[in-house]
């Protein structure tokens, strides 16, 4: 491997509790869907890698505990994040009720993370009722994402990757 | 046997220590919670990703006196899976050297998943039925 194009990157899920950050990564990682619901408390880390164009990147997956209020994580759970994936559950309006100012919040918190929102559990909505609840969400949502079919799920991470590397090359680093 | 020894006797398995350098080698472990001996020596970045994430902690790490706490952490150590709590400071005697005091606390936040499991299911019902729609989740 040349290792001028190996990476290695932090990124964090987060988003309101319930709303499938714990599948995603299950089903990115393992491409599995869990059974049941156990919700996440504090922190787990996962890690994959990507190979995207030169790239290989490995992307170390910290699947943050959901919360209501995003001053409450604790500094070191997003330190040094160069993605973020905002969750939200399309068919819960509360998991994405004052989303643009979440969104700043964590622009605030990790000034040098890309971040990426996805609206998750689209499989739970027909086509017409998720763009018409999309088309309801400022800023919408970048992806639809089914975690238990794994609907846009890859293409969620490589594309949070993507933009990894952009932001990469144009730091120089 | 005097208090402390005993102390420390009956209290070991909940509390481990390792030694890591700042390229990240495993240095040493106490080996209390989980026997890490066959890793001593390589990359704990390697085996444990969580601590590539904390890289830039400790680089802002500058006295012994500053911690980096992680609290409430689903890890699997060794062959020990559970909830730790972690706090990362400096060597006093080696600046070049990160200490890793693991706390094992997966007898009360397992508790605490159940109830913090019960609450959240609560809160998806109250806002289906707000909503006046139910879903097959």
């Amino acid at each position: 491997m040349d290792s001028s194009k190996w990476i290695s990157k932090k990124i964090a899920l987060l988003g309101s509790h319930a709303v499938g950050k714990t599948s995603l990564i299950s089903q990115f990682v393992e491409q599995k869907f869990p059974e049941s619901y156990l919700t996440t408390i504090g922190l787990k880390v996962d890690k994959k890698s990507v190979e995207v164009d030169d790239y290989t990147v490995d992307m170390v997956i910290w699947d943050i505990a959901g919360q209501d209020n995003l001053a409450q994580i604790p500094h070191y759970y997003i330190n040094g994040c160069s993605g973020i994936i905002y969750v939200i559950d399309i068919t819960r309006p509360s998991t994405f009720e004052d989303l643009g100012a979440k969104i700043e919040m964590i622009k605030g918190m990790a000034k040098d993370a890309e971040i990426i929102v996805t609206a998750n559990k689209k499989d739970l909505l027909s086509a017409e009722e998720l763009e018409a609840t999309l088309a309801n969400i400022e800023p919408r949502p970048q992806f639809a994402t089914s975690a238990k079919f794994g609907e846009n799920v890859e293409e969620l991470f490589h594309s949070l990757a993507e933009n990894m590397i952009k932001s990469h090359e144009s730091q120089g680093a | 046997m005097n208090l402390k020894a005993l102390k420390c006797t009956l209290t070991s398995s909940l509390a481990q220590i390792i030694l890591i350098d700042r390229e990240g080698t495993l240095l040493g472990s106490c080996h209390s919670v989980a026997d890490l001996r066959k890793i001593e020596g390589l990359s704990a970045y390697a085996h444990f990703p969580l601590l590539i994430g904390m890289q830039q902690a400790f680089e802002e790490l500058k006295t012994p006196s500053e911690k980096a706490q992680l609290p409430m952490v689903e890890f699997s150590l060794g062959e020990r899976k559970g909830f730790f709590d972690f706090e990362f400071s400096i060597h006093p005697e080696n600046p070049d050297q990160i200490i890793w005091l693991i706390k094992d606390r997966t007898d009360v936040y397992t508790l605490l998943q159940q109830i913090q499991q019960e609450r959240n299911l609560l809160l998806i019902e109250k806002e289906d039925l707000k909503n006046g729609r139910q879903f097959d989740r």
